[in-house]
């Protein structure tokens, strides 16, 4: 009994998942030395202007990691709280003796109990955003930037941190894809139309949709295709396009405006607001 | 959709503001928000009044001062919509921690709190910018559940609406403002001509 509770308490602790961390990346000037690793997933996209942001979607087991962190983070408040509460009930103690109203003041303030619901926690998003930065060029308007492998989605086009943002999101529709180690995966190339602060020119109309509910909106994507430009020094490298799928609706992190990514053909459609994955023509529920 | 140039300046504004900002670490935490779906009994919400004389100076307001309609939606629904349109033009905060109801509920777990996307734009723009910020958030994203906007007299308008710029709206308050709106929503096709978005 005591071997398999010992044994049982190594295979959790051995499967225990890694504390959560902010994403890893290198965004490649176009003088920079660099070679494909096998462990790393690289991106190329065509985006003049404007900083794209990209949300990585957390595995399974960085899932599990940050549940654990945020369970031990509500472990500690608990503790604190406990503190708090003692000594909240020691002053109130004191307070009430006191029975002169002109030297009782307001009294002492009750802790509030953290709970997994008020629990003032980062969010899982926090450390899964990639910043593919606008000024920073490979060559022509494309960037080129080493990330961690795993599914990304197309989050927005903004100036942004954690305490806000200038820009947009595409919080009501977008469309996500996969990175595989050891290759460059195409992005092929962003058009946006307006982006608050940044664009001075708006773009009327493009591939036949214009401005409106259903149609045009602030960014659109371009899938590669053959003929599209690629930087010489990636030319010869392993270079797959984007699979792009429909992907659903995201929070505003970071306050910026709301927006949608405009439909892709065989890929993105929208009735009203419900995201519609254009392969199947059924709605985007879960996650990919 | 929505959208507007703000010129070079302000980027530059952004630029330069964005190095005094508070890091991640210092920025505030927000009590969380919860999209899961309330039960109202809409024979018990106000239908807010809706008709009124049109004068020059009401049309020149209808930038502010307006309401949507789809007749034909369930008060559930509409609830339901305005609730999920004034949480996405709030902004979250990455530093609170329930997991993501509905609507988000299997797309992205993550944290759901109040504005804090807001420091960046007060510290450069003040909270005028939010607020207009908050109302283009809000015709984009009705614009996208098939809404149609009308122009309301800013008297009637102030019965049933709120701006938030440098104060937060209590959320009980919030809840029977956007209750209101639901009920306008629902009320009927208006006589009045529909906005552009």
């Amino acid at each position: 009994m005591r071997t398999a509770t010992i044994l049982a308490a190594a295979a959790c602790a051995l499967a225990a998942p890694a504390a959560a961390k902010p994403l890893q990346t290198e965004q490649f000037k176009a003088t920079a030395p660099f070679t494909i690793q096998p462990t790393r997933a690289y991106l190329l996209v065509r985006n003049a202007g404007t900083d794209l942001k990209l949300l990585r979607v957390p595995t399974a087991a960085e899932q599990a990691a940050y549940g654990a962190e945020r369970a031990e983070a509500l472990a500690k408040a608990r503790v604190k709280y406990a503190k708090q509460l003692r000594a909240y009930e020691a002053e109130l103690k004191l307070h009430n003796s006191n029975k002169n109203p002109e030297f009782r003041g307001e009294g002492p303030k009750k802790p509030v109990e953290p709970t997994d619901a008020n629990l003032a926690f980062k969010a899982i998003e926090s450390d899964n955003f990639v910043t593919v930065w606008g000024g920073r060029v490979f060559e022509g308007k494309a960037q080129f930037i080493a990330v961690p492998p795993g599914t990304y989605r197309v989050y927005g086009r903004m100036l942004a941190n954690a305490t806000g943002g200038l820009g947009v999101c595409m919080c009501m529709g977008t469309v996500q894809f996969d990175a595989a180690p050891g290759t460059i995966t195409d992005l092929g190339e962003l058009h946006h139309s307006a982006v608050p602060g940044v664009s001075v020119k708006e773009a009327e109309s493009w591939h036949g949709m214009t401005r409106g509910k259903g149609g045009l909106t602030s960014l659109a994507i371009e899938p590669a295709a053959p003929g599209m430009a690629v930087p010489a020094r990636l030319a010869a490298l392993p270079r797959v396009a984007a699979s792009y799928r429909a992907s659903g609706k995201m929070d505003n992190f970071f306050g910026v405006m709301v927006e949608r990514l405009t439909p892709m053909p065989g890929v993105l459609a929208y009735q009203r607001d419900q995201i519609i994955d254009a392969r199947t023509s059924t709605p985007v529920i879960g996650r990919d | 959709m929505g959208m507007h140039n703000m010129g070079s300046y302000r980027v530059a504004a952004w630029l330069a503001a964005l190095a005094l900002l508070p890091s991640a670490a210092q920025a505030q935490t927000v009590k969380a928000r919860d999209l899961s779906p309330i039960e109202v009994d809409p024979s018990k919400v106000e239908t807010p009044a809706l008709a009124f004389a049109e004068t020059e100076d009401d049309r020149r307001g209808y930038d502010k001062y307006f309401y949507f309609s789809r007749p034909g939606a369930s008060f559930a629904d509409a609830y339901q919509d305005v609730r999920e349109c004034d949480a996405l033009a709030r902004g979250v905060s990455f530093h609170t921690g329930t997991q993501v109801p509905y609507p988000y509920a299997g797309t992205m777990a993550g944290a759901l709190g109040g504005a804090v996307g807001s420091l960046m734009v007060d510290a450069i723009f003040g909270s005028a910018e939010r607020r207009r910020l908050r109302r283009v958030n809000l015709r984009t994203c009705m614009g996208f559940k098939g809404y149609t906007r009308h122009g309301l007299n800013k008297d009637l308008w102030q019965r049933f609406n709120f701006e938030e710029g440098n104060r937060t709206v209590p959320d009980e308050e919030r809840q029977k403002f956007l209750q209101m709106q639901a009920k306008a929503a629902t009320a009927g096709r208006p006589s009045s001509q529909e906005l552009e978005f």
